[in-house]
Order: structure tokens, then C-alpha cells, then sequence
């Protein structure tokens, strides 16, 4: 084949197959062309400030001897000052350029139970939401994450989860908010679906916790967390220890709450976090929030179970956090508790019942290297009694204290990749234990996460 | 209930009147608190939410620096995503209108800085890198002087009132310190040419600076620990170059240069890094003093 001819056909080629490259090729290039200008107008900048500079110390020394020279000096100090400020020039527009903060959260897992997680059961509390899990390889939730500011008043942010459910997708709204940047006196306000800012984990996302599944009285009184609709309005004091109040006003259709009940006002919280240094090495954060919650028709359970009635959730919690230095990358500690109580006041079944039920958990987790964590969490719940007429119903514990012990070892080899193995000795159940493993790798794409305390 | 709510209001008048006095500042590391007060004097009240001693990457957005941001007038950061991971948390949760970013409260001091190793692709396979560049400027004390000069201009617009002083001060800094720059560059000469491992690439604009070399760093890629066998095959590779020592910041675990250090027979520098690192960099021109000294040590 002749050059000619085969110069021809690539041109072809080029010409049919990729004109949309060609024309991004184009863009970058004009890119990188106006880059590289705009770098040589910064380099001229710098060497035209280094020259008033110099031509500044100069003028200054000779300043000591003559007025005119000091006049000088004066005058190309205010040109320096006005070069230096000069704002950097735009970059190119494009219509991207716009776009919000994209991250999202890739989670799988393996699960190994002794006993059928099928038939799981917290004895004496209607689960709202899973248990520990499926046997066998499962993806956790995941999600997708975008937020921006919308304009100099609100933020936004947008969260959709992803769950498989046997061969079915499962598309959730974890979050969808709006949040105020500017409002004056440390108030701040956030309106749409959110996490509750009740307790200590409630705020969190599951990928974010230090443990593969959630504590047990967050299982039992918010079905692992609560999030629902509504507006939240928050102010932190002006002091120099932390100190925000918080209340919220939300629709009530999770549970512990159901059915949007009291005209679609059916679940309020208020609380009060406080938290400090205590010295460089240690920082803590203690909390006291309350939950009050109406549920019209919540059904939970295969059977199902339907309670009418009042909820109330008070949650008390600690953490304290220690590092050499307080510096966390090498090595630190992290301490963790909440006590909740829970109070249902209503119709279980059509049968009346009102009693208080309590649940806790603490746990330790220390990093004893970089990219090494262990950890260690108890759980402790505790049912109310039953009236007789309730009695072998499910929320008839039957003097059982569940309880579970667990053991984690997490290998985290950059901020954005995390291997976790966890052991957990559960008795949650009426009789028997479990023996419950997960194998869980939680990995983040896109904008760098930046986390709460 | 109104009473609770005056004396809540009043609270609030009588804490906010006490800070007026002084332009109360945050900056994100030591050596901005250390740049604010010579710029501002007695106008400004400066604190760093870090120290020497701590990974600026990796802070925690502890409950007592929300509140500080929360009383800040001004925020000074050095931006360049070095606090990616925990100022946006500070900023939000610090419900503070005056310091927003794109509010003359919201300095980062990397803007008027320019950056090396912008990355050519932005892929996390390459570690943890930083879309605009190195960030850690404060390692070559002439970044210093274009810093000074747009923190100065941006003290004038937070407290016009204070401008005339901000120019004198900025004035008589930067004289002092174009001469401390040249004490230090004389002081360092034997450093010119000398090659050096790093830990992490937090030198590069010390090693531009002094003239040194580096040959490479013991992080496989930026932000994640080397481990003994990469080590092993690092220190085949680098045998030929001779480096003279390893330089590693004080806030860093050292245990990756320590094995590099047994084995390739140089010694470690425990550099500073920032205002604080070290016992003897207590001020800006302690910093460089340290910074240099150390390097000289090293190389006896």
C-alpha cells in the first residue's frame, strides 16, 4: 500500500471514529495553552514582586540617608502589596464547572452464623429494621453522595443508597438537605430528609462506624438509626467549650415512629452536645438527647406486629478520644458509650401496654500503628416487663438480658480503603448463642470524605 | 421563658463584646499563628488549631475547635486540600457566616504561592496527592514573603482601622526576613547538592530552596507507610545515589526511617517542619534556625 494511501485511510479513521475526542483534544489543548499562559503570568508576577522587592529593600536602606529615596521605597511597597493581591486570574468557563462534590461508598461483606440469621430475634423488642445479616457474601449498602453550595445562603446535599435484596435493587434516600451557611449568633438550620442528630452514632453514615454492624439498642429503639423528614434548627453557643443545642421536628414514618402521625408531625427531638480538650492528648464529647415519637399502624415482623402509640427515646453518651501528641495518625484511642432509654406508651396488638425498656453498649477501638485499628464493643439490653395479656408475644423477653460481645481487626491501607474482621458471642436470642463473623471491606471514591468528631 | 431568653442574649452581647478588643484568629498550623502575629502585633489574637507535633492531613474536627471557629473573626489555612479532610467540617458545623471561604475572613495562604508537583493525572492509585500541588509551602521561608504580603492586604479588609499598622509591620518583616533568608542560605551552603531520602514528600520546596536532591521517598506513594520490603528493594535501588540522610517531620512515625537509617548507615533528620516541631523552633525564624542546623548536623 502506498504511504499516501495509507495516510489516507488513517485519516479516515480518525475522522469517523473519534470526532468527539478530537474535539475534547482540542478543548484541552486550549486548556493547556491558556495553563500555561496563565503559569507564565504568575512566574512574571513573581519575578516583577521579587524586582519591586529588591528594588524596595534597596530603597529602604538608602532611606536612612535620604527623604526622596524613603518617598521611593513607599511607592513600591504599595506596588508590591497591589501586585501580590492582584486576585489570580479566572480559569477558563466550562459548563462543569459547576458541579457538586461526587463521593461515593462501596461496601461488601461476608457473613458466617451459627445459627440461621433468618430467624434472628432481639429478645423482647419488635425489630423495625435487619438483623445481623445474611450468610454468605452480601454487599452492604452503597451509596452515592453529592453535595455543593447551592447559593451563599444553603448547602446541599444528596444521598442515595443502593441495596440488594435477594435479585432485587433497592434504591433508598439516606439523605436529601438543605442546610443554611450564613444565618448570624451560631444558629444554623437544615430542612428535608436527614440523620437524626440524636445520641452519638445516629449522626453517622453505617460505613463511617468503627464496627461492621450497629449496637443492639440502636437495632432495638431506632431500627440501626433514625432518619427521617423534617427540620432541624441548631445553636452553638458562643463559649469557649463546645456546647450546640439542637431540635428537631420531623414527619414520623420511621420507626420507632409510623404512619406520619399527628398530621405529619409525629416525631420531635431536642438535645444538648457539649465537648472539649483536656489537655493536647485528650478530647471527649458528651451528649443528652430525647426522641419523642407518635406511631399510627407500625408494623414490624413477619406477622406482623402493630403498635399504636407513644414512643419516647432518651439517649445519654460519651466519647473520649486520646493520641500521643493529639496527633491520631500513628496511634490513638477512642472510647465510646450510650445509654438509651425507651419508653412505649400504646397499643401493642390492640392490647395495652406501657413500660420502660433499657439498652447500652461501650466499646474501645486503638490504633496501635498506622493502618492497624482493634476494637472491642459490649451490648446490653434490658426489656420492661409485659402485662400478662402480652405474654409469649415478642415483646415478652421472659427475664432474657441480651447480650453480645465483639471483636474487631481492621486494616485501613489508605484513608479510603478499610478490610475489617469482626467476631461477635450474641445473645440476642431467647436461648443460644451465635457465633457471628463478618468480613467487610468499605472503600470511598471521588471528593476526599472529610469526618465528624 | 423571656427571661431565660434575655439572659441567653445577654450572654451572647457580653462574650462577643469581650472578644471586639482583637481580631481573634484560627489558622489551621503553627506557622501562620506564628506569620499573623508579626503582621498583626497587638491587633490580633492569634491560635493554631494544630501543632508541630500533629499531621496537619489528618486532624480530627474535635468538638473544641468547632468552637474556636465558631469565635473566629478570621480563618488562615493553607489550603492546596492539605485540611480537605477536616476544615469543611469545622467550617459547617462552626455556623460561622464571617469565615466562610470567598469572605475576606478565609485567607489560604497556598493562593498566593506557586505550587510544585501539580499532579499531571488525578487518580488515587497515585496515593493520596493534592489536585493543586504540594501543599507544604512553609518548608522554604521565601514562600513566606508572598504569603505575608497577601495576609497583610487581606488584615487591612478584615480591620481597615489596623491597615496603616499591617503595612508598617509588613514592612519591617519583610526587611528582617530577607536578611534572616540570606543568614540561613549562607549558613546552609555545604547543603547544596546533597542527596536525601524523604518520607513523605513534605521537602520539596526545602530542598529547591537549599539546592538539595531528592532521590526518592520511602512512601510507595504519598499518604500510605512503606513496609520493610519495599524498603529492602528502595534501598537497592537508591544504593548508587549515596544519599547523605533522611528527612522526616517531627509529627511523622519514624519507624520506616529508622529501618532505612540501620540499613543504608545515614542518618536520620528530624526536621521540624512547622513553628513548634521542635524545642529550639519556637518562633517563624526559630523554624528555619532549627531546619537548617539539624540538616548540617546530619550531614557531619
Amino acid at each position: 500500500m502506498s504511504s499516501s494511501g495509507r495516510s489516507a485511510i488513517v485519516a479516515l479513521g480518525l475522522l469517523t471514529s473519534v470526532p468527539a475526542y478530537a474535539a475534547s483534544d482540542a478543548d484541552l489543548a486550549e486548556i493547556r495553552k491558556q495553563i500555561d499562559v496563565l503559569n507564565q503570568r504568575r512566574l512574571e508576577d513573581a519575578a516583577r514582586i521579587k524586582d519591586l522587592e529588591d528594588r524596595l529593600a534597596k530603597a529602604e536602606t538608602s532611606a536612612k540617608t535620604a527623604t526622596d529615596a524613603a518617598a521611593r521605597a513607599t511607592t513600591t511597597a504599595q506596588a508590591a502589596a497591589q501586585a501580590a493581591s492582584a486576585p489570580p486570574p479566572a480559569p477558563p468557563s466550562s459548563a462543569n464547572a459547576f458541579n457538586p462534590a461526587i463521593s461515593g461508598v462501596l461496601d461488601g461483606k461476608l457473613g458466617g452464623f451459627s445459627k440461621n440469621p433468618n430467624t434472628y430475634a432481639l429478645a423482647g423488642f419488635p425489630l423495625g429494621g435487619e438483623g445481623p445479616g445474611p450468610r454468605g457474601v452480601f454487599l452492604g449498602e452503597a451509596e452515592l453522595n453529592a453535595q455543593a453550595n447551592v447559593d451563599d445562603l444553603f448547602m446541599g446535599s444528596l444521598t442515595f443508597s443502593l441495596g440488594q435484596d435477594g435479585p432485587n435493587t433497592e434504591v433508598g434516600l439516606e439523605e436529601a438537605f438543605i442546610q443554611t451557611l450564613s444565618l448570624p449568633g451560631g444558629f444554623q438550620a437544615t430542612a428535608g430528609k436527614f440523620l437524626s442528630d440524636i445520641g452519638y452514632l445516629n449522626s453517622f453514615h453505617d460505613h463511617a462506624d468503627d464496627f461492621a454492624d450497629r449496637p443492639l439498642a440502636y437495632r432495638a429503639f431506632l431500627a440501626g438509626g433514625l432518619k427521617d423528614i423534617g427540620v432541624r434548627l441548631t445553636w452553638l453557643a458562643p463559649t469557649t467549650t463546645y456546647l450546640r443545642f439542637g431540635a428537631e421536628v420531623m414527619r414520623g414514618e420511621e420507626f420507632p415512629g409510623a404512619g406520619a402521625a399527628n398530621n405529619g408531625f409525629g416525631a420531635k427531638s431536642a438535645y444538648v452536645r457539649a465537648g472539649d480538650d483536656i489537655g493536647a492528648e485528650i478530647s471527649y464529647q458528651a451528649g443528652l438527647s430525647w426522641l419523642w415519637t407518635d406511631a399510627a399502624g407500625r408494623e414490624t415482623g413477619a406477622g406482623p406486629d402493630v403498635f399504636d402509640g407513644k414512643t419516647d427515646v432518651g439517649i445519654a453518651h460519651l466519647v473520649v478520644k486520646w493520641a500521643p501528641n493529639g496527633n491520631p495518625v500513628n496511634r490513638n484511642f477512642k472510647f465510646q458509650a450510650e445509654v438509651l432509654r425507651n419508653h412505649i406508651d400504646g397499643a401493642f396488638n390492640g392490647l395495652v401496654v406501657d413500660r420502660t425498656d433499657y439498652g447500652a453498649y461501650g466499646q474501645l477501638v486503638y490504633q496501635f500503628k498506622p493502618q492497624w485499628r482493634v476494637g472491642y464493643r459490649f451490648d446490653w439490653m434490658d426489656a420492661g416487663n409485659v402485662p400478662v395479656a402480652l405474654a409469649g408475644t415478642t415483646l415478652d423477653a421472659q427475664g432474657h438480658n441480651a447480650t453480645r460481645s465483639t471483636a474487631m481487626l481492621e486494616y485501613d491501607h489508605s484513608e479510603f480503603s478499610r478490610l475489617r474482621l469482626q467476631y461477635s458471642y450474641d445473645r440476642s436470642r431467647l436461648f443460644g448463642a451465635d457465633h457471628q463473623v463478618l468480613l467487610q471491606y468499605t472503600a470511598t471514591i471521588g471528593a476526599h470524605p472529610a469526618h465528624s468528631y | 421563658m423571656k427571661t431565660a431568653f434575655a439572659a441567653v442574649a445577654a450572654l451572647g452581647l457580653f462574650i462577643s463584646g469581650a472578644a471586639e478588643a482583637k481580631i481573634t484568629i484560627l489558622t489551621c498550623e503553627p506557622e501562620w499563628t506564628a506569620l499573623a502575629k508579626e503582621l498583626g502585633g497587638d491587633r490580633v489574637d492569634a491560635a493554631s488549631a494544630t501543632t508541630g507535633l500533629q499531621d496537619p492531613h489528618q486532624i480530627q474536627a474535635r468538638p473544641s475547635l468547632i468552637a474556636r471557629m465558631r469565635a473566629a473573626d478570621m480563618v488562615v489555612c493553607t489550603g492546596a486540600e492539605l485540611e480537605v479532610g477536616w476544615l469543611p467540617v469545622l467550617l459547617r458545623q462552626g455556623a460561622n457566616p464571617k469565615v466562610q471561604p470567598g469572605t475576606p475572613g478565609y485567607f489560604e495562604a497556598a493562593r498566593a504561592v506557586g505550587l510544585k508537583e501539580a499532579p499531571q493525572a488525578l487518580d488515587r492509585s497515585l496515593g493520596d496527592v493534592h489536585a493543586s500541588g504540594n501543599p507544604h509551602i512553609q518548608t522554604d521561608p521565601r514562600n513566606i514573603l508572598p504569603v505575608a504580603v497577601a495576609l497583610a492586604a487581606q488584615f487591612a479588609q478584615v480591620d481597615p482601622a489596623g491597615a496603616e499598622t499591617y503595612k508598617a509591620n509588613l514592612a519591617a518583616f519583610e526587611t528582617r526576613w530577607k536578611a534572616a533568608i540570606d543568614g540561613w542560605q549562607q549558613k546552609a551552603a555545604a547543603l547544596k547538592g546533597v542527596p536525601v531520602l524523604v518520607q513523605h514528600k513534605s521537602w520539596v520546596y526545602l530542598i529547591d530552596w537549599l539546592g538539595m536532591r531528592e532521590v526518592a521517598p520511602l512512601e510507595p506513594k504519598p499518604g500510605i507507610a512503606p513496609s520493610t520490603s519495599y524498603l529492602a528493594e528502595l534501598l537497592d535501588k537508591v544504593k548508587a545515589e549515596k544519599p547523605r540522610m533522611i528527612l522526616v517531620a517531627a509529627y511523622e512515625d519514624d519507624r520506616g526511617s529508622q529501618w532505612m537509617s540501620d540499613h543504608a548507615k545515614i542518618p536520620v533528620a528530624t526536621l521540624p517542619f512547622t513553628v513548634g516541631g521542635a524545642k529550639d523552633a519556637e518562633t517563624l525564624t526559630g523554624l528555619y534556625d532549627a531546619t537548617v542546623q539539624k540538616l548540617l548536623a546530619a550531614l557531619k
